[in-house]
């Protein structure tokens, strides 16, 4: 049942990611990326961590698409889309490198005997207490680094007298 | 046998949900009609409660076009998300103690928190879709205005859940032996307001703001797909009804009457105020709206809960 | 097998992200590449965390989210720059930022 249920998501991963290498318009990329991170948010649950996963679901999906959208509709109007040059030159060594690194990751991560263990679910009330016990510097730093980002992001918005 | 019964249920708690809606469209009609002093939809079935029926027939009814100047797949799955993301939260919606779906999820509250924002993605994917320059900017509007509300929305959440320390609804009901509107006043007044603005009802309608954007969103919408966006946003309003009846009212706790009818009665008044806000308060500018929640919900509910942890540390001290 | 399976998935969203990048001209193509990776180290610290039953994974994973909704907030306000600076969308439009050398 679980085996049945990870490879549908594998599946799903598998179809959203192959449809964002060939789409052309960026919203209809922005949604395929947004229906895999559905399915992660699955697979985390499967893995025993809820937490991460509604945090997928509130963070990925909820904000930083979001930011994706903003930036797609404010780079170009509805609907009208700008063909993409595809089979161009200096398409194909990057395209059989990827495979090459496919058959790789696939070979060095499908049979390991060691991974044969039960999974327990960690809840929220433990990760919580992972991050104000000992991470609580760590924390304090990304909150820290967060707020540099606001200013770094109204500083690169700002128009200067000669920018007109 | 088991899959079986739970499909059932699942279909029969879906079933009830539409018919909740329904009703609440034709009790709105009848509130604002008794607020404004005329009589509403009366004449089918006793009191009128068969427009209700006659309101979906009629929609089901309609025809349903996309039309040509659309992006048709996204055009078709933007209603659809809408209704599932709501219908999905009920889920962890418990109507007692012993009778809920996932009522003791550990992170019940983040679920609904997700499917929210799920939620502001369908909005948004079916005015991007319509092609439509009016569709397009209700559609940012809403975005926008889901996104400044969930912050407030969620820090005012999280003052609850310092108190009861739990992210599940079972967990925060049953830690209520004094309904934490007593201890959470501010919190309380954030969640209503913010709520009011997530579910983009009046006074916060601005995303489909008709005397200036035609509709919105739904602009390009008709018959049953537009009937997904009014399913909703009416059932959106019953969640964050039951969540302002579970978080702050004291769930299913009081006397005499059994649990489930004393949650009813809450979510029903809290109802009746939302209803009661559409018809007194007129709709603000859209800067209004933005600085409201940024500059006065938000460092609110900062200081909400720097307040909610300062008084449970010294409590826990004394 | 779950977590084989897991580590796969992984390796699979790793690959996507990558051919993304190496393969699309377009800049939000190359940043929704960049977040596909950002997801698989996500899904392979995931794995650990339940491999070793620790909580260790969950928090790497919540300081990972951060991380990358801060570079792409940062990444996404210099796009909107490049757009208005330099009238495109595409990585072929940033060879206009490359330094005029005089032969």
């Amino acid at each position: 049942m679980m085996i049945l249920l990870i490879l549908l998501l594998l599946l799903i991963i598998l179809m959203s990611g192959a449809a964002l290498l060939v789409v052309n318009d960026p919203m209809h990329g922005a949604v395929n990326l947004g229906i895999s991170l559905l399915a992660l948010s699955i697979l985390f649950l499967l893995l025993g961590a809820p937490f991460v996963a509604a945090l997928e679901v509130m963070l990925y999906v909820g904000a930083i698409l979001v930011l994706f959208l903003f930036a797609i509709m404010l780079l170009r109007s509805p609907l009208k889309v700008r063909e993409e040059a595809r089979w161009r030159r200096g398409f194909w060594w990057p395209a059989v490198l990827v495979v090459l690194l496919t058959v790789v990751l696939i070979l060095l991560f499908g049979q390991r005997p060691d991974l044969q263990v039960t999974i327990q679910e960690i809840g929220p009330a433990s990760v919580g207490r992972a991050l104000f016990g000992p991470y609580l510097w760590l924390t304090e730093a990304v909150a820290l680094l967060l707020f540099a980002i606001i200013a770094a992001v109204l500083a690169i918005h700002r128009r200067d007298a000669h920018d007109t | 046998m088991r899959l079986f019964l739970m499909i059932l249920g699942m279909l029969l708690t879906t079933v009830i949900l539409l018919g909740v809606a329904g009703f609440l469209v034709f009790a709105e009609r009848r509130v604002l009609a008794f607020l404004q002093n005329r009589l509403g939809p009366n004449r089918l079935g006793p009191l009128g409660v068969g427009q209700a029926l006659a309101d979906a027939l009629k929609l089901m009814s309609k025809e349903n076009f996309v039309p040509d100047f659309a992006d048709p797949v996204l055009y078709r799955a933007a209603p659809v998300l809408v209704a599932f993301s709501v219908l999905a939260s009920f889920a962890v919606v418990p109507l007692d103690q012993h009778f809920s779906w996932a009522g003791n999820w550990n992170i019940g509250l983040l679920f609904i928190l997700a499917m929210s924002s799920l939620n502001a993605y369908g909005v948004f994917m079916g005015g991007w879709a319509s092609g439509n320059k009016f569709s397009l900017l209700g559609a940012v509007r809403a975005v926008a205005q889901l996104v400044s509300y969930e912050l407030p929305l969620g820090l005012a959440l999280l003052g609850v859940v310092l108190l009861s320390g739990s992210l599940s609804l079972n967990g925060i009901v049953a830690a209520q032996s004094l309904p934490f509107i007593v201890l959470q006043p501010l919190g309380f007044v954030i969640f209503m307001i913010a709520g009011v603005a997530e579910t983009h009802r009046l006074p916060f309608d601005l995303p489909e703001a008709e005397s200036e954007l035609v509709a919105g969103f739904n602009t390009e919408y008709g018959g049953m797909r537009f009937g997904y966006f009014f399913l909703g946003e009416y059932l959106g309003m019953t969640l964050i009804a039951v969540l302002t009846a579970l978080l702050y009212l004291g769930g299913w706790h009081g006397p005499w009457l059994p649990g489930w009818i004393w949650l009813l009665i809450k979510t029903g008044a809290v109802i009746f105020v939302f209803f009661w806000l559409r018809a007194t308060l007129p709709r603000p500018r859209y800067d209004q709206l933005m600085g409201l929640g940024w500059k006065v919900l938000l460092p609110l509910a900062l200081f909400n809960i720097m307040a909610t942890a300062l008084a449970a540390a010294l409590w826990r001290l004394a | 097998m779950t977590l084989e399976l897991t580590l796969v998935i992984a390796a699979l969203l790793f690959v996507v992200g990558v051919a993304l990048i190496l393969l699309r001209r377009n800049l939000i193509f190359l940043l929704l590449g960049i977040e596909l990776l950002f997801n698989a180290a996500m899904v392979i610290a995931l794995a650990g965390g339940a491999r070793w039953h620790s909580a260790t994974g969950q928090v790497l994973v919540v300081f990972m989210m951060a991380l990358s909704g801060a570079a792409l907030a940062l990444t996404l306000a210099l796009l909107l720059r490049v757009k208005h600076e330099l009238g495109g969308d595409s990585v072929d439009d940033l060879r206009l930022l490359r330094e005029e050398v005089d032969e």
